[in-house]
């Protein structure tokens, strides 16, 4: 779940995140671009970001394929 | 400065990274530096400067406030550029459905293919190439796909293909025109690309996440060349030079030279093949070998000709808009009563040109009420320059002598 405490999110242990399906994501060099389609308003991401979003992708993936789970 | 900034930044984009000195850039003042980050932008170069200058050894030289501004505009560019690739997709998914060929042309190949990084090469449009007779067709999907595109060019959609070259759409809300060639054509007074030749030499790239087609590779660097110089009369900034460099490192050992340097000749291209060939390898050591720039070499080639060209090169995007080819054509010294005919062709358009411009159909008797609006048109595009230059505006005057010099002797033949 996320909360807002003044005008700061907060996540709860029970929070689910998942990349909205108007964001598009790219690697760029050694950075990553991710560019919500519908807005346009995009972030980019350094090195080092772009490799935790990488494995975070890829753990996600992995985990979903192991536990056979699909996106409710 | 400009000299010396122009220097620095030729120096960063040179395929030789041993050109660079870092001591040049870690004299830069902050207006040295906003000068330069300027400079790159408006020749399209800022995200190639930008990668240049993150490399380990350069870092130290540069600090994060010009890093960030410069990564600003590598980051937009990848947004823009993956925003343009979206539209991409299912454009060539419903050409492909309908069973029309496509060929993906300049910024869309290079950007993935070429420069295999999507955030180095800004793009303004979509540019594909369709085979004339399915020109019409490739229309009709586009105008049913999603909530339909909507022509820009031509006005009258009777004329896709009979009048022009191509036909230039964009969708209701969308981010990127689409221009659709029917064929490469080059200027008015040379050769066109040979259609069938093209078609015949395609091959297979992967763009937007799907198999498609491109020009062969000597194709693809003779549009580039030919696209710049005649075309665009070398206007198209130090983006053109770097594409050129870029596209030879990248094909070095498939670009068929002797082919090419055949093709040149053949179609009395040489002379601006040659000099923008000449430009790309002098100032971004784009690696054309030494006897296809003999080869090419015309024979009135002249240091006052090179520089000409490297000046529209410089400084065509800070030109005063309106500093079109028919204004070279009226104000360049010369006769009365060719600047008149230039004056008149301009005013009174043939009708299919009228209805390339304006929405009215060819055989329509309201066509001639849009004389009196294209006169409109012209003072509104044109009239800023001509005010000056009929004034006596000296700087201007010169600029005009310089391009009038420069096309006159790109377009006349030479005994080559």
């Amino acid at each position: 779940m996320i909360t807002t405490v003044g005008s700061r999110l907060m996540l709860t242990r029970d929070a689910r995140l998942q990349i909205s399906e108007q964001v598009v994501t790219r690697r760029v060099g050694d950075e990553t671009v991710l560019l919500n389609l519908e807005s346009g308003i995009y972030f980019g991401l350094d090195p080092v970001g772009s490799r935790f979003f990488e494995l975070l992708v890829a753990f996600v993936t992995r985990m979903r394929r192991a536990f056979d789970m699909t996106e409710t | 400065m400009g000299i010396k900034i122009r220097a620095t930044l030729l120096d960063c984009l040179h395929r030789d990274e041993s050109r660079l000195d870092p001591a040049a850039l870690s004299v830069l003042t902050d207006e040295g530096w906003t000068a330069l980050i300027e400079m790159a932008t408006r020749h399209g170069v800022a995200p190639l400067l930008y990668q240049r200058l993150k490399t380990p050894n350069l870092v130290g030289c540069i600090s994060h406030e010009v890093l960030d501004r410069l990564r600003g505009v590598y980051l937009n560019t990848a947004a823009c550029n993956m925003r343009l690739y979206e539209e991409l997709r299912p454009l060539l998914l419903a050409l492909r459905a309908a069973g029309i060929p496509v060929i993906v042309l300049k910024g869309v190949y290079l950007a993935e293919q070429v420069y295999r990084n999507i955030a180095l090469r800004p793009m303004s449009d979509i540019d594909l190439l369709v085979p004339a007779s399915l020109a019409r067709e490739a229309w009709r999907v586009m105008k049913e796909l999603g909530e339909g595109y909507r022509l820009i060019y031509p006005a009258t959609e009777a004329l896709i293909p009979l009048f022009g070259k191509d036909f230039v759409c964009q969708k209701p809300g969308g981010f990127t025109p689409v221009e659709v060639h029917w064929t490469i054509r080059i200027a008015d007074e040379k050769d066109c690309m040979d259609d069938e030749e093209l078609w015949q030499n395609a091959r297979v790239a992967r763009i937007a996440e799907l198999d498609t087609a491109t020009l062969s590779v000597e194709d693809f660097l003779l549009h580039l060349c030919l696209h710049a110089s005649y075309q665009h009369e070398f206007g198209f900034g130090l983006r053109a030079l770097c594409d050129i460099a870029v596209f030879i490192e990248r094909f070095e050992l498939e670009i068929d030279w002797s082919a090419l340097r055949a093709r040149v000749l053949h179609h009395h291209w040489h002379k601006g093949v040659y000099l923008i060939l000449y430009l790309a390898s002098f100032r971004v050591g784009a690696a054309v070998p030494v006897e296809v720039l003999t080869a090419l070499e015309p024979a009135d080639l002249s240091v006052e000709v090179i520089e000409q060209a490297e000046r529209r090169l410089f400084d065509a995007s800070t030109e005063m808009a309106g500093m079109t080819l028919n204004t070279i054509g009226f104000f360049k010294p010369g006769r009365l009563d060719d600047r008149v005919r230039v004056l008149w062709r301009r005013l009174f358009p043939s009708r299919e040109e009228m209805a390339y411009m304006y929405p009215i159909p060819p055989g329509s008797w309201v066509l001639y009420g849009y004389y009196l609006v294209r006169v409109r048109d012209l003072i509104r595009r044109h009239g800023a320059v001509a005010w000056y230059l009929l004034r006596g505006d000296r700087e201007l005057a010169e600029t005009v002598r310089r391009r009038a010099a420069l096309r006159e002797w790109l377009f006349k033949p030479d005994a080559q």
